[in-house]
């Protein structure tokens, strides 16, 4: 509950329109499929739902929300897109206020020149990359997430490992400058962004680099990002008319998208990980059989049978070449095979390619991972980072947690291999393992499914960036040495009195309130 | 500080490090008061030289008790004080720790000790037939982790994935003497794969922070093989403008590896023949000590100006390399849409420039062990440097700028070395000039100093950020940021509460 005259505060900065303490709007700012946030919901926890929700549309409005906060005790949780699915923008304490971003949509410039782009936070992948690839420009990849993600809050809580990261490198590393606004209602810029507002020449410091704190898995704990200066990449296609056909899309020009089967996954891994050295590709992705799945078929029944009676087969490798001539396309063509034919690996058929066109589409622009989400609940359980070389080791360590785990109804799909992709060549996206099952009966079983396979990714000494909540009582502890007082330190610094989007991944509550 | 609590410290200190690795003996001390830049002059109190991780964290554990602060010091290779102590206190030489720990060969990454040099580093992984990127104009005794904690840009810079980000995790002594791992490896068992996290980024701000907020003694490093098959090719041009614009045509088409351009005085030092005395100790890296460089001799003067009359203005440097499979075939594509390209855009490819033979063998060289350029410090005996980044468009303003600044002084601007690199397909550049002086001479140098800063201060407004801020430019940069500023401060007093990192640098 907050006070009308705090409410009335927050009016006086965006307009009564864009404040609300209703109870439906707030219930409706509050939804996410995430299991521990289902398990809170039946247990009538009532921190899951805001006290407010407020959009802002300005840098200035954000800073003077800060100042109303920190003066009456809010707790402000901003949001992206609001298609979160592990738990991120949801509530912990009483009296929250979701922060809304929606209003912050604005793509301020595109210099062609200079490739680079300057945007809010709302801006979504699709608007960037139709607006850039007009240009002849693009971000450079696409995360296995909604279109509609906004490219700000999706890269900085899930590192930006794309399809495309082969070439392109990590989309963390994408973020030229950040306008912050700190929870103290100060406005810090980074980069030569601070030195001269809106210059993208370089992307760290002076000196030590204070955006490093922000670009990754901050989530909205130590402030709220309102502006972005980005990265772009050439791209080689000019128009791809792709609404034409929409489930068949035409692959771009300048790329080409190839698909392959292996018997078994010593052979993929080695395969995948022989083309990243050789310098080719600009994606490389070893896809599992729940992916392919549910991107090769429109409807959840389908999906379902096909992989129940081994249609998909687990081990399929999907690269994508990308060449500025023709010369190189076929220079890059003919080492693929080479490498194919060295190892022992065979192109899809025909009939299981052509179900696959979805995924092609999805590299470049998004849009079908969603459908991953059609089962009801679904758990994303840690994303890994390592070489493919260990995918046997994460492999038999997530069935150890999973098979003991599973009871009727869960979906089978949860035992497949892992799926992989390949980021600035030689390292790999390792082992999210996903979790389907029904949103109210399997919610228990799949967070403590989840809890498990976090602690134990870390315990077998398999990296990753940690990514999904609850994990906070014992990622610090495992972490280290010293990790845990560093992150503290951090929050101390930009954020002493805990007031954006506490308890939060490693920002859980200070030690003085835990006791 | 009393002598006699002086004598305290330095006895613990030697029981630290032991005796052999400690001194206060004023002439190991003097050694230690300068750099190869034209920074002033500061001895530390004491020098020590820890063999281990656990005697660093002893040594910074110390200077917490006793609020002495300590500076770190690797190979001795600096071109901007950051090592020289400002006020004095403790300086750790970290050369003895000087182990490459780790080669991976599978993945291409190497593991070292911030005393490893790259010339060390290079002829073990030679046997690999992998090397380790060094940046232009560095000489290979710098150190290698040192140089990439500094941020330097390699050659490859404007590769996305080989020439960027070359770290992967590093392992520092904090302020408070604690150890604390940065990147993948925090978990144990886990492997070399990415710098950041595992949950948030640190790293960065231990990287360009000139050993102000902790000491790296571990850094984990990006390799790239050694090529197979590499063609070097020359484009003459007459301004800064046409060769920043090809580049970026170049690079949009994402072709070739290394690329950057080099002006006539650059180049011209390249290609002159050394003084035969200098050789051993071009090559070694150590011809330009504490006091500078030897001037050249007469002869080698006639022979640099013979090679600079007969230069462009400008050369711009396309590397090919090919290091996979089917090299030749790469090489021939790259080659073909290459000059298919500058046809198309107007310039001119050739295999060398002012008819020198073996240009591109000389090149190779240089991309590997960069030991030529480095004789621009014997053209006057030392050499200010001006490093920055800037865009593409603003480079050709701010050489003008420092042009004009130059001719007001009477600096002749023909003495001024610049090469320019791309970084991340030439979205922006990173830019180096060279004001070389003669360091015995106290009027010179005193003009110098004064166009250094003067051209310092009035780049910033046509373009140019100094995103690793030494010495003056770091009020440049954070007198222009006021909440960055205030932030990195409160920040470093978390960290370091008793602010004995390397005082004085920065904004601390």
């Amino acid at each position: 509950m907050i006070e009308s005259h705090v409410i009335q505060a927050l009016a006086e900065i965006v307009g009564p329109d864009y404040v609300s303490a209703d109870r439906e709007i707030r219930q409706a700012h509050t939804k996410d499929p995430a299991p521990n946030i289902t398990l809170r919901l039946l247990r009538k926890d009532p921190t899951v739902v805001p006290d407010a929700v407020i959009l802002p549309s300005t840098t200035e409005e954000v800073s003077a929300i800060m100042r109303v906060s920190n003066r009456f005790g809010l707790k402000i949780i901003p949001v992206g897109s609001g298609d979160n699915l592990t738990g991120l923008c949801i509530p912990s304490r009483p009296r929250s206020v979701i922060m809304d971003l929606r209003r912050l949509d604005k793509i301020l410039e595109i210099d062609e020149e200079n490739q680079t782009a300057r945007f809010q936070p709302f801006v979504s992948y699709a608007r960037l990359q139709a607006e850039t690839m007009k240009r002849g420009l693009w971000n450079g990849g696409t995360p296995a997430a909604p279109a509609s993600n906004t490219i700000c809050s999706n890269t900085m809580a899930y590192g930006g490992d794309w399809q495309t990261s082969n070439a392109y490198g990590l989309g963390t590393r994408s973020f030229l400058g950040m306008t912050i606004v700190l929870p103290s209602g100060e406005i810090l810029r980074t980069g030569s962004h601070g030195v001269n507002p809106g210059d993208p020449t370089f992307w760290y410091g002076p000196g030590p680099d204070l955006k490093t704190l922000y670009e990754m898995l901050s989530c909205g704990a130590l402030g709220v990002c309102t502006e972005v200066l980005w990265k772009l990449h050439t791209w080689s296609s000019g128009d791809w008319p792709i609404e034409e056909e929409y489930h068949h899309p035409p692959v771009p020009k300048n790329h080409r998208c190839y698909w392959f089967r292996f018997d078994d996954p010593d052979t993929a891994a080695k395969v995948s990980h022989e083309i990243c050295m050789s310098g080719i590709a600009i994606g490389v992705n070893l896809t599992m059989r729940s992916v392919n799945s549910f991107c090769g078929e429109s409807h959840q029944a389908l999906s379902n049978k096909l992989f129940d009676e081994g249609y998909y087969e687990p081990h399929w490798l999907y690269v994508m070449n990308e060449g500025f001539s023709r010369g190189q396309l076929d220079y890059e063509e003919k080492v693929l095979f080479d490498i194919v034919k060295e190892f022992g690996g065979e192109p899809l058929d025909e009939e299981r390619r052509r179900k696959m066109d979805n995924y092609n589409f999805d590299c470049f622009r998004s849009g079908d991972f969603v459908r991953w989400a059609r089962p009801g609940i679904y758990s994303i359980t840690g994303f890994g980072r390592g070489y493919v070389q260990d995918r046997e080791k994460v492999h038999k360590f997530q069935q150890s947690i999973v098979e003991p785990n599973l009871k009727e109804g869960i979906l089978s799909a949860n035992t497949t291999w892992p799926w992989y992709y390949a980021y600035e060549r030689g390292y790999y996206w390792l082992d999210e393992r996903d979790l389907y099952g029904d949103q109210l009966r399997d919610a228990a079983v799949i967070t403590k499914m989840a809890g498990d396979l976090g602690k134990g990714l870390v315990d077998a000494g398999i990296g990753w960036l940690a990514l999904f909540e609850p994990f906070v009582h014992w990622h610090s502890a495992r972490v280290g040495p010293n990790f845990g007082n560093y992150v503290r330190a951090a929050k101390r610094v930009f954020d002493p009195k805990d007031t954006m989007n506490p308890d939060k991944m490693v920002f859980f509550s200070p030690p003085e309130k835990k006791a | 500080m009393t002598t006699e609590a002086k004598t305290d410290v330095f006895e613990q200190l030697s029981a630290i490090v032991g005796a052999a690795n400690a001194s206060k003996d004023p002439a190991v001390l003097e050694k230690y008061s300068r750099d190869q830049s034209l920074a002033s002059a500061r001895k530390p109190n004491f020098v020590v030289k820890p063999g281990k991780a656990e005697e660093i964290q002893a040594v910074v554990k110390l200077a917490n008790q006793t609020l002495m602060p300590v500076v770190p010091y690797s190979s001795g290779t600096s071109f901007a004080g950051a090592a020289i102590p400002a006020v004095g206190g403790i300086l750790i030489d970290l050369s003895r720790m000087n182990k490459i720990l780790e080669v991976d060969t599978i993945h291409w990454h190497a593991t070292v000790e911030p005393g490893v040099t790259f010339a060390q580093l290079n002829a073990e992984l030679k046997k690999h037939n992998l090397r380790v990127q060094i940046p232009l104009a560095t000489p290979p005794s710098a150190s290698v982790l040192s140089t990439y904690l500094e941020r330097e840009p390699v050659p490859g810079s404007s590769d996305f994935v080989f020439g960027n980000e070359m770290i992967n995790d590093i392992i520092a002594v904090m302020p408070n003497g604690e150890s604390f791992t940065m990147g993948n490896i925090a978990i144990k068992g886990a492997n070399h794969t990415h710098p950041g996290g595992p949950g948030l980024d640190f790293y960065r701000l231990l990287v360009a922070a000139q050993g102000t907020m902790g000491i790296v003694y571990q850094m984990n490093i990006r390799l790239i093989p050694y090529p197979k098959v590499w063609k070097v090719l020359f484009s003459p041009f007459e301004c800064i403008s046409d060769v920043q614009a090809a580049i970026k045509k170049i690079q949009r088409k994402e072709l070739g590896y290394e690329c950057f351009a080099v002006n006539r005085f650059d180049l011209a030092v390249m290609l002159t023949d050394e003084d035969a005395a200098d050789a051993k100790a071009l090559k070694a890296g150590t011809y330009i000590g504490i006091n500078g460089a030897k001037p050249w001799s007469a002869a080698m003067r006639k022979r640099f100006e013979a090679a600079f009359a007969i230069l462009p203005p400008w050369t711009l440097v396309m590397s090919i390399p090919a290091w996979a499979r089917r090299p030749e075939e790469k090489v021939a594509w790259q080659e073909t849409d290459y000059r298919d390209l500058a046809a198309e855009s107007g310039w001119d490819v050739f295999n060398t420039v002012g008819s020198f033979p073996s240009l591109d063998k000389l090149m190779m060289e240089e991309m590997v062990s960069p030991w030529r350029i480095q004789k621009k410090f014997g053209f006057k005996g030392t050499s200010q440097q001006l490093m920055f980044h800037a865009l593409g468009d603003k480079i050709k303003g701010i050489e003008d700028t420092l042009k004009e600044l130059a001719a007001r002084q009477g600096y002749p601007a023909d003495s001024i070395g610049s090469y320019v690199q791309p970084i991340e397909r030439g979205r922006s550049f990173y830019c180096v000039f060279d004001l070389p002086c003669d360091p015995n001479n106290a009027d010179e140098v005193t003009r110098v100093k004064a166009l250094f800063n003067e051209a310092s201060a009035a780049i910033v407004d046509k373009g140019a950020f100094y995103d690793r801020p030494y010495g003056i430019w770091a009020d440049l940069m954070y007198h222009r940021n006021a909440v960055y500023t205030d932030y990195l401060k409160k920040l470093k007093r978390e960290f370091d509460p008793n602010l004995i990192m390397n005082p004085g640098k920065l904004c601390f």
